[in-house]
């Protein structure tokens, strides 16, 4: 096939393509989306005609950044996104629950033939992990910064929570946060500056277990890290003084200032006590504690008094860098530290401010040159932190309300960040210190050329008592503590992150922005119910002195036959009964397992048949059927009445039909109580939803099949069949009582199902003929919701807003026009036009 | 006065829009025009080209609405004013109820006109794990305890 597509021909190929998916099913599994891609494959196109192609197949959605370049290319599966059933009973708020018919983007990734520079397109992204290169399910999405910070903080060793936002709302906020390079933040994001916006474009893999893992951009991982170091996120809370940082072993002298610098301090490692001296001073001799510095060659002498037995330990340290050529000796135990090289000195910065340092540990005598470092000092790690006090004075680090550092994790250190907009360094810096990550790392071409690699980043797991899982030696995938008490996260993380999904972090924040109208607060309480209902007591007891009851089998029955309709029978039973049948009350067969108490032979009055039986012991049986999750399919209107219909079938007793919004988003189950005298049954429709319910729909029947011993019996039994089979007593009144032999009622229902009744009322006799086991009976629609109508005619909505938060089409039902300076005329044009939708 | 034309390439009803090729004249105001929709008599070359127009006198944005030739060079511009841009800093501060929209506040819950749907209707069966008895149990009932 050429390669000139001309538009008319690709849109004759979407109704083409339509009709195949129509026809075959949709999803990546379904036969259009793989003509399209068998056809995309053919090897005849550029990157210019495929994008002409995709252009033209609505199921094709490719995603640019604010320059305006291709970052992703994904097609609308509409497969089910996830295999697991799961329950809806145990899910504390139903509205969050996934839809199980969702339209999610399947990530394409484009290859590209370097001689020819024809493309190909295919859902296969690479995963490296281990250097193996596997093959994962990957879906496209766009997040809002702040679920891209929780998720790159989890990772970098911070715990970032409600709390963050709560005192910081505009704190990934695109203004500010666009600002820290401009340039780069246009290749990372789509360039929506609207507050809220989903601007990050993230993969979401989902394992052959549906278990998630979220990746990310790696220039937006580091550019999110570099936005967080100077933000100081990864500053960690306390105070940092004398007494907090020195060695233990360090009995303070006086926990003063130094300003002179260079400075040495000196510790006599058995006394252990801190000797500090004064400024050295070229050309002069500084004695203090019976140790004398001397200008010998612009170095540190110490003269005399040093501890010759190897314990003393000197801090030298100074505002400002050591010269390649200062040596400092302690005489006469000589004793030169380098100072020349970075291996040999290092350096701390807090606020701004540095200081040079470098240390030992035990020296040897006479003459002996130590030029390196001691790594430790009984393990003392604050050198940099001891010299930076002596020079600078305690310091403080509050930290962020709302950061706490994960448990065992590896925090990122951002102090080698010495220009907080050079992405490509703190990038560096990342890929040094998280190895591990880009070893697992996925790579994305959207064009062929371009190679974009995403980085996992934590996904929080929410719920109470998760644990956390270790990824890699030091870093652990921790979800996010909220409470500030170590504890776990509780599920209040995924509803601030569904709150700041959903744009309900508005401008109340913003307590200085006189000028910015402030958003009012939610009237609309939390959709989740609540309450149980009373739990159904079965009355017990029975008159087992007029009566008795059995349970044989078809042989017993049999045998008990032959003996009622013997001679030796009827002689002696006619003196009770005129009829031997009047001393048969009943015989029936039940559907349900009676409760057996023991066994006996069977009597009538006071004659044993000598016919052995199982003896029923309680009149009431109690069945559950079990249990069923309904999810929702769409995710939105077309879910609900008047478009999905829901029936539920009930043996013994027909098909009913539920209200749809009592059920969805719920856990079903349905228990039959059954009264084996009679046969008569009461089918509980128990419902769950958001971690309550109860019963919302009961219906009765009768469940026994009954069986004639006597012509009138059997006339009884007919008479019965042809009257009402059960009533309905429901406690939502919808259908109501079910008319006998009453079919065909329609209903006109506007965009709705034709109400048909489904079932005459059926039990006993004609109930045994039917099926055993509930089913519920679910009609959907099958939609027709142009692809682009939300950009002519826009979503229902009813959303208090402030218009610069708005973007694409929007249509207004009420608008206040202050301070415009427009003459009326003008003014009503403008309201008129709002209500009338504008585009922003 | 000046007049700057351009050519304005977003739907009318669209707020910052997407304006090219901007061009300063110099015009006359028609004799008792008005700033809502001035009349504007102006020496341009092909003035065709454009079909919007910003009058900093007025601190307006125009539609063309029509243009008429007057003589060889001479054209009459007719103008309406677009409220929209005119002042869109201040509509954009404004406050709303939105009852339509495309990406703010998006609810696919609302109901509404929108939602279409076929008239053909797929219907999906779920079983529940567990049922009554296929086969009967018998229960015989007898006089006397």
């Amino acid at each position: 096939m050429s390669g000139n597509i001309q538009f008319g021909w690709g849109s004759q190929w979407e109704t083409l393509a339509n009709a195949i998916n129509d026809y075959y099913g949709g999803g990546v599994d379904g036969v259009a989306y793989q003509k399209v891609v068998n056809m995309l494959n053919s090897g005849n196109y550029t990157m210019e005609e495929m994008e002409s192609i995709l252009g033209n197949i609505p199921d094709f959605n490719r995603t640019y950044n604010a320059n305006g370049e291709l970052i992703n290319v994904t097609y609308n599966a509409k497969s089910s996104l996830s295999s697991a059933t799961g329950s809806m009973a145990s899910e504390i708020n139903s509205n969050a629950s996934v839809a199980t018919q969702t339209q999610f983007k399947t990530v394409q990734t484009i290859t590209k033939d370097a001689s020819t520079g024809k493309v190909q397109i295919s859902d296969s992204v690479t995963k490296y992990s281990g250097g193996v290169a596997g093959v994962g399910k990957f879906i496209g999405t766009e997040v809002i910064p702040a679920l891209l910070a929780t998720g790159v903080g989890i990772k970098a060793g911070k715990a970032i929570d409600g709390a963050l936002y709560n005192a910081y709302p505009e704190l990934f906020d695109y203004l500010g946060m666009s600002a820290l390079n401009p340039d780069t933040w246009n290749t990372i994001t789509a360039g929506d500056n609207s507050f809220g916006s989903n601007v990050f474009n993230m993969l979401l893999e989902l394992d052959e277990y549906d278990n998630p893992q979220l990746y990310a951009d790696e220039t937006a991982f580091a550019y999110m890290c570099s936005y967080m170091a100077s933000q100081n996120i990864f500053d960690s809370k306390g105070n940092y003084d004398w007494d907090n940082v020195k060695p233990s072993e360090f009995n303070i002298v006086s926990p003063v200032v130094h300003n002179e610098t260079p400075f040495v301090g000196y510790v006599n490692g058995e006394a252990g006590n801190f000797y500090q001296f004064g400024t050295y001073q070229h050309g002069s001799i500084v004695s203090i504690e019976g140790i004398q510095f001397y200008d010998v060659r612009d170095d540190f002498k110490v003269t005399s008094g040093a501890d010759s037995n190897g314990n003393d330990k000197f801090l030298i340290c100074s505002k400002t860098d050591f010269s390649p050529s200062n040596k400092f000796s302690f005489n006469p135990l000589t004793m030169e530290f380098d100072g020349s090289g970075n291996a040999n000195h290092d350096s701390y910065t807090f606020d701004g401010k540095t200081v040079y340092y470098t240390y030992t540990y035990g020296f040897a005598q006479n003459g002996e040159s130590i030029s390196t470092i001691g790594t430790n000092y009984d393990n003392f790690t604050n050198w940099g932190q001891l010299a930076w006090i002596l020079q600078y004075g305690d310091f403080t680090i509050e930290g962020l309300e709302g950061v706490t550092d994960q448990g065992g994790a590896k925090v990122f250190d951002p102090s080698g960040i010495t220009d907080y907009s050079d992405i490509n360094a703190v990038l560096g810096m990342l890929q040094t210190q998280y190895p591990e990550l880009w070893g697992n790392r996925v790579e994305v071409s959207p064009d062929g050329e371009t190679i974009i690699r995403y980085i996992p980043i934590g996904f929080p797991t929410g719920g109470v008592g998760d644990q956390p899982t270790t990824n890699g030696a030091t870093q652990r995938e921790l979800a996010p503590d909220i409470t500030g008490d170590g504890e776990n996260a509780t599920d209040e993380l995924i509803k601030t992150l569904i709150d700041l999904i959903q744009n309900s972090k508005t401008n109340n924040g913003m307590e200085n922005d006189t000028d910015t109208p402030t958003q009012p607060v939610n009237p609309n309480p939390t959709g989740t119910g609540s309450g149980d209902t009373p739990t159904v007591i079965i009355p017990t007891g029975t008159a087992k002195s007029l009566f008795a009851i059995y349970n044989p089998t078809q042989s017993e029955i049999n045998n008990f036959g032959s003996w009622l309709w013997s001679s030796a029978f009827v002689d002696q039973l006619l003196k009770l009964f005129n009829d031997p049948m009047q001393s048969i009350i009943g015989l029936h067969k039940i559907f349900v397992s009676p409760t057996i108490s023991g066994t006996d032979t069977i009597h009538v009055g006071y004659l044993d048949s000598g016919v052995s039986s199982k003896i029923v012991g309680a009149q009431y049986v109690t069945v559950s059927c079990g249990s069923v999750s309904l999810s929702e399919y769409f995710g939105n209107v077309f879910d609900y009445d008047p478009f999905t219909e829901v029936n539920l079938y009930l043996p013994f007793i027909g098909i009913e039909k539920l209200n749809v919004g009592d059920v969805m988003r719920s856990t079903i189950e349905v228990v039959y109580h059954v009264d084996v005298i009679t046969g008569a049954c009461l089918a509980e429709v128990k419902v769950t939803r958001d971690l309550s319910g109860g019963t919302l729909y009961t219906y009765s029947g009768n469940c026994a099949v009954q069986y004639p011993t006597s012509a009138g019996s059997y006339m009884g039994i007919v008479a019965s069949i042809a009257s009402i089979a059960g009533g309905v007593v429901g406690t939502i009144a919808s259908g109501g009582a079910l008319a006998p032999m009453a079919f065909g009622a329609v209903n006109g229902i506007l965009n709705a199902h034709t109400s048909v009744q489904h079932s005459g009322g059926f039990s006993g006799n004609a109930g045994a003929m039917g099926i055993k086991k509930p089913y519920l009976i679910i009609s959907r629609p099958q939609t027709a919701l142009a692809p682009t109508f939300p950009m002519f005619n826009g979503y229902p909505a009813n959303e208090s807003v402030v218009l610069s938060q708005c973007s694409g089409f929007i249509r207004c039902d009420d608008v206040h026009l202050t301070n415009i300076p427009a003459t009326s005329s003008e003014l009503t044009e403008i309201e008129s036009l709002l209500k009338d939708g504008v585009i922003l | 006065m000046n007049i700057v034309l351009y050519v304005n390439n977003s739907e009318q009803n669209k707020i910052n829009k997407s304006l090219s090729n901007p061009a300063t004249f110099s015009g006359v105001l028609k004799e008792e025009t008005s700033i809502i929709n001035p009349v504007i008599l102006m020496e341009v070359d092909n003035p065709y080209n454009y079909n919007y127009a910003f009058i900093p006198g007025f601190n307006r944005y125009y539609f063309i609405s029509n243009i008429t030739s007057v003589n060889n060079k001479m054209w009459r511009i007719s103008l309406k004013v677009d409220v929209l841009e005119s002042f869109k800093n201040e509509i954009l501060a404004s406050s709303a109820i939105i009852s339509d929209t495309e990406i703010t506040g998006l609810d696919k819950y609302m109901a509404g006109n929108v939602w279409k749907s076929k008239v053909k209707d797929s219907t999906t069966i779920i079983n529940f794990p567990n049922g009554l008895l296929d086969n009967g149990e018998y229960i015989l009932i007898t006089a006397g305890g």
